[in-house]
């Protein structure tokens, strides 16, 4: 079977394979073909988000995916490339500061019912693979938006009976943050913890409104909606 | 079980080096590190390492000449990368793997173990004749892992050196040869150095 990588220039890789994870193949090549092939990767299980890449051009986990015949691998997009399959992800992660994706302070009176775990505990699975932020098309637009990942951790917290000062949260993601995205979905489709950032910044949206912010998109239409719904311009 | 040696605040013998964890010999566990006392460790002694480092960090004095080290280093890094590699290290790493689950697992017998140390030893001799394909500075992880198997032989003949010297069981080391507890020698964690000095200690 044959695998194509995208090093400086296309390799293709013939390897004995029977039903591997991808990961496992590029130990393989690493360890008995070709030493100098670079990509990181770190649990092998799916947990710590490391092994990140792009197949056929889709964002997978290196070590969930399984190899088909004639699969073309590549980098993460949107971010820097350092070397072979390795990306920088520095930027990706600076968002999570930036939105202020934690807890503003500490409280100990606030006791959680199993009901109230459900409500982030998808959003709490995260594992920073970046594989949204690959795959987001505003993001490869506007280097300045928060991003899914970041944006669901802030809702993650915004959701959190803990947090005492939500509203905060909320003021802080309004510029290059909720507004911005599409909702084109994208991000939740190639999520490898089935968690839809999409549907975490509708949630934050419904909540800037409930703190009387408006989108901005709409604001600019100038007159608003006219009677029967149509915008004025 | 079994780890880097620290002090009550979590130091190594190295100022401004801590560790923690599962690299780390903390002595709480006592012979057998049972499952999820991992976490409790973590927790504990997590926070203390933290604060300690951060202590650390903000009030050593920076201004240390390292140059000497770093070259030191460089020419370590230099020599490896002219090691010959004709003999595929990744091999070796994974027949070390299969020995060490077959002699240093759940029974060990003095025979096998010491057959276990010569072929660690013949290993760490051929590592001349292994090395890395890959010369370049950018990510080379062909040359972290090189390193990485050298400090698993390093360590592979010093954990070697405390089994067999530990001629007793208990917890998860079960000597087939000698199979029951003796308290009066081992009652004592095993400490070692990197040129397998052995001590016990409480």
């Amino acid at each position: 079977m044959k695998i194509n990588i995208k090093r400086d220039s296309v390799v293709c890789y013939e390897i004995k394979t029977k039903n591997q994870t991808l990961l496992e193949v590029l130990n393989e090549i690493k360890t008995t073909q070709d030493a100098s092939i670079a990509y990181s990767s770190g649990c092998r299980s799916g947990v710590c988000g490391s092994c990140a890449v792009r197949v056929n051009s889709k964002e997978v986990l290196a070590c969930s995916y399984h190899v088909q015949d004639g699969d073309f691998v590549e980098p993460l997009n949107n971010t820097p490339l350092i070397r072979d399959l390795v990306v920088d992800m520095d930027r990706a992660y600076s968002f999570n500061a930036k939105a202020k994706a934690w807890q503003s302070s500490i409280v100990d009176d606030v006791l959680l019912s199993r009901e109230d775990e459900k409500l982030n505990e998808v959003q709490s699975d995260c594992i920073l693979c970046g594989s949204c932020y690959s795959a987001c098309p505003v993001y490869a637009v506007n280097s300045e938006f928060l991003g899914p990942f970041s944006l669901t951790r802030v809702w993650r917290h915004v959701s959190d009976k803990r947090e005492q000062n939500p509203k905060e949260k909320i003021d802080n993601i309004q510029t290059n943050g909720v507004w911005d995205c599409t909702l084109c979905n994208a991000c939740t489709l190639v999520c490898p913890q089935g968690i839809s950032s999409k549907a975490d910044i509708e949630k934050l949206r419904a909540r800037s409104a409930s703190f009387g912010y408006m989108d901005p998109n709409f604001a600019n239409f100038g007159g608003g909606f006219g009677f029967d719904g149509s915008p004025t311009f | 079980m079994g780890g880097i040696e620290v002090d009550e605040e979590s130091s190594t013998s190295i100022s401004g080096l801590f560790a923690v964890g599962e690299c780390a010999n903390h002595r709480v566990h006592g012979a057998n590190r049972l499952g999820g006392n991992s976490l409790l460790e973590l927790v504990v002694f997590g926070k203390q390492t933290g604060e300690n480092a951060a202590k650390y960090a903000d009030s050593f004095y920076k201004k240390v000449d390292l140059s000497e080290q770093k070259k030191s280093f460089e020419d370590k890094i230099a020599k490896i990368k002219e090691f010959s590699n004709e003999i595929n290290f990744y091999e070796k790493q994974r027949e070390l793997g299969e020995l060490f689950y077959k002699n240093l697992g759940i029974k060990r017998e003095k025979s096998a173990m010491q057959s276990l140390l010569n072929e660690v030893k013949e290993m760490k001799t051929a590592l001349p004749k292994m090395g890395v394909s890959d010369k370049t500075k950018e990510y080379n992880t062909n040359l972290i892992e090189f390193l990485e198997f050298k400090n698993i032989l390093e360590l592979s003949e010093l954990i070697l050196i405390s089994a067999i010297s530990r001629q007793e069981s208990r917890g998860a080391h079960f000597r087939v040869d000698f199979p029951s507890l003796d308290n009066k020698k081992f009652q004592a964690h095993t400490i070692i150095d990197r040129d397998g000095v052995l001590s016990y200690e409480n």
